[in-house]
């Protein structure tokens, strides 16, 4: 009796230990850090987001930050088309009221070159301001500031991913004996066969104009080994051969296993059908929708999704699909950079960053992937773990994204142009010869 | 009497002085908010003004008109404007008064009716846009569903390159329809007795009465409402922007949603500023035009 009594104690004082480990801080939080935190007291600063779940996060725990500097800070956050209305025109007043903000890494050249972003370099090496040893820097994927590094100047600190991955339903594929593809045309030929109109549509892809198609679609024409923008000259190669092959299966794949109405496909509408169990595939998309396949109560296929990176051309493998980011910015104008540095700091160190990956699964360092908090949260998707964090190392120089100033136009042209070729109002081949003669217009180019 | 008439023309002069101060408030915002902004523009469409070179605005006269009118997207969207204006209010007209004369009769109900007519035209534009964009949905909307019910095929609605501006009529007419009912219909209440007691008595029909009593009486309003909402369409921006963004392709780009593209996704300023005024100068012609041809403006003056 005392023998058994003895071994409930110690087996439940195991549990609460083991329960202590996984959800005591991985990390040291701020008051670990080296620094004044309290050096800006008093100070105010308004900071402007696109709303995503990682601001919400934020919003919930800035008292926090608060608490701790005596920083007030505002955050007014917008949905994604407005966000980006808002903080151009903000911007380019010359007397912004937002001292930090998101800053896209579509947008990060266009921004630099308006002169508003202010370097944040001298910010992190500044030892009063950041305590180097317990911000670890080096921990993001050195990739993901390549957006953010112009002319060998930081003008960003990541803070959420856009990474690139596609979402299987398990299920289906087993009932019809497919396995996962394992390039573009495998992908492709799954997608027909699962194809099952009314009851699910083969793929999903966004097509929407205006809700960001551009991004979907640069990952498969860098599959077939094509490029937006001459990486090195920044002129516009919409019409190679590497494009036109990439463009015309993103087309194909809705075309012959989309659903109907595809023209109008967001991300809203393409994530909700694959949520509902409308879709065999979503090939290709955020990998933080997971969250959202994987929540029961919004969601028919939990437990049924199988997450991968986008799968090569069939020729090899070019430039890989790849995460790209959203940044912490400061404007240059600014009055208040100490506090917004402050700020900056605080909401990405390791263990915010934990708190908030773990919570909204938006992650951006290395050492959070790693983290056994995210592995003991997230059990059942090992898979969403893995292919996630080899998209987002997959950052590189060869990423080929048209960082310039000129995007803006540059992704209506090709948004317009895709919807068009996909109602057969165009030849791909027409298209993207046309997409090119309109790109260089716009960009000023011979 | 010398003294008194100074007197009054020193009390006249303070009255003056009273009905300026009183009309301040609403000079100062006339000019802020429509004087200013109406001269910026007329400023900035004179200026290579683009927001991705900011460093390279100067004065370049009317080169952004130039570029407008020998730009062929430039006429492409101002078809498609006449072509989702056109459409949309003369549906709206003809509803507008067939419902008007219905409403001219009494009967049961009539009231409550009117009220539930006008819930449309309060309702926010976006907010119902989107409800229209899922019932447009060819797979998941609810239109297709009834109509595959029913035995019809569904249409791709919005999703369609030629249905697409149809579609956008469908939800313009269905949100201002009202707007012309209840102009049409308060029309039809004050006019005159006496010409269709003279017709009964005549014993002119029905359709005589509409024709040669009603109709021509019912002419300026008919041409108001026509104006307003004709203005109104031609600017009509929130409902093709939430439902379409000006696709697919290009085929739901009105001028007005062009404007907006080219001054917050290109960020040419300029450019866009010169399409204001073209804007501008297109409705005001036909506007004039409208006016000229119905009579509006005899009808007033007598």
């Amino acid at each position: 009796m005392k023998k058994s009594f003895l071994t409930i104690i110690i087996s439940l004082s195991m549990v609460v230990l083991f329960t202590l480990s996984v959800f005591s801080a991985e990390f040291p939080g701020p008051d670990a850090a080296n620094i004044d935190w309290n050096q800006a007291n008093g100070q105010s600063i308004r900071v402007m987001a696109c709303s995503r779940d990682a601001i919400t996060y934020l919003k919930n725990i800035v008292p926090e930050f608060e608490k701790l500097t005596g920083i007030k800070v505002a955050i007014d956050d917008y949905p994604e088309a407005e966000f980006f209305r808002k903080i151009i025109i903000d911007l380019s007043s010359g007397n912004p009221v937002s001292d930090v903000f998101m800053l896209s890494h579509a947008y990060s050249t266009m921004y630099e070159a308006g002169g508003w972003l202010e370097p944040l370099e001298p910010y992190l090496e500044n030892s009063s301001l950041t305590d180097k040893v317990w911000y670890d820097f080096e921990d993001y994927p050195a990739g993901s500031l390549s957006a953010v590094v112009i002319n060998g100047k930081l003008y960003g600190i990541p803070i959420a991913p856009d990474t690139q991955i596609v979402f299987y339903r398990k299920d289906l594929f087993e009932e019809a004996g497919l396995l996962n593809p394992k390039n573009m045309d495998e992908l492709y030929d799954a997608a027909v066969k699962l194809n099952n109109p009314p009851n699910h549509a083969g793929v999903v892809l966004r097509l929407a104009r205006g809700a960001g198609t551009h991004w979907p679609w640069n990952g498969y024409i860098q599959n077939y080994g094509g490029s937006w923008l001459n990486t090195e000259t920044k002129r516009p190669e919409l019409d190679t051969p590497q494009v036109i092959a990439g463009t015309e299966m993103y087309l194909k794949l809705l075309k012959d296993a989309g659903p109907a109405g595809a023209v109008n496909y967001s991300w809203y509408e393409a994530s909700s059908d694959f949520a509902q169990g409308k879709a065999a595939i979503f090939a290709g998309d955020a990998n933080i929708f997971m969250s959202l396949f994987e929540d029961p109560s919004r969601s028919q296929v939990s437990g049924k999704v199988a997450y991968a990176v986008l799968p090569p051309a069939p020729d090899g493998n070019h430039a890989p699909a790849a995460g790209t980011a959203w940044h912490w910015g400061m404007s240059s104008a600014s009055k208040s950079k100490e506090a917004g540095w402050l700020f900056i700091q605080w909401a990405t160190s390791k263990d915010i960053a934990l708190r908030l990956g773990v919570d909204t699964t938006e992650i951006m360092r290395n050492s959070i992937w790693q983290s056994e908090t995210l592995k003991n949260k997230y059990p059942t998707v090992p898979d969403w773990i893995e292919a996630s964090s080899a998209t987002m190392n997959q950052f590189s120089g060869l990423y080929r994204f048209p960082r310039v100033k000129e995007f803006g136009p540059l992704a209506d042209i090709v948004e317009a142009l895709l919807q068009e070729m996909f109602l057969g109002q165009i030849s791909v081949a027409d298209g993207m010869a046309k997409a090119q003669a309109q790109t260089l217009e716009a960009m000023k180019m011979e | 009497m010398k003294h008194e008439g100074k007197g009054m023309i020193k009390k006249i002069s303070q009255r003056r002085k009273i009905v300026y101060y009183l009309l301040l408030p609403s000079i100062i915002t006339l000019i802020i908010f429509t004087l200013f902004p109406f001269f910026y523009n007329l400023w900035a469409s004179v200026q290579n003004y683009d927001l991705i070179y900011p460093n390279q605005r100067h004065f370049i006269g009317i080169n952004n008109f130039i570029k407008a009118i020998t730009n062929e997207e430039f006429w492409s969207t101002l078809k498609t404007t006449l072509y989702f204006s056109g459409l949309g209010v003369i549906l709206q007209l003809l509803i507008g008064l067939g419902v008007g004369l219905l409403f001219g009769r009494e009967f049961k109900g009539k009231n409550i009716l009117r009220t539930l007519l006008i819930l449309p035209m309060v309702a926010m534009p976006v907010a119902t846009a989107y409800i229209w964009r899922i019932m447009f949905s060819p797979s998941l909307g609810i239109i297709n569903y009834i109509l595959q019910k029913i035995g019809l095929q569904g249409s791709e609605w919005i999703a369609g390159y030629n249905s697409v501006i149809p579609s956008l009529v469908v939800v313009d007419t269905w949100q201002w329809s009202p707007f012309m009912i209840l102009i049409i219909s308060s029309g039809l209440m004050s006019l005159p007795k006496e010409p269709y007691e003279a017709a009964k008595i005549e014993g002119a029909t029905g359709f005589q009465t509409l024709k040669n009593i009603t109709l021509p009486l019912l002419k300026p309003i008919l041409s108001i409402a026509f104006v307003f909402r004709l203005i109104d369409s031609f600017r009509t921006f929130d409902i093709i922007y939430s439902l379409t963004g000006g696709g697919p392709g290009h085929a739901s780009e009105t001028l007005n949603i062009n404007i907006y593209l080219n001054a917050f996704r290109n960020l040419d300023i300029g450019y866009s500023g010169a399409l204001v005024i073209i804007f501008l100068f297109i409705i005001n012609i036909i506007t004039m035009f409208v006016i000229r041809r119905t009579g509006f403006e005899e009808s007033i003056l007598k």
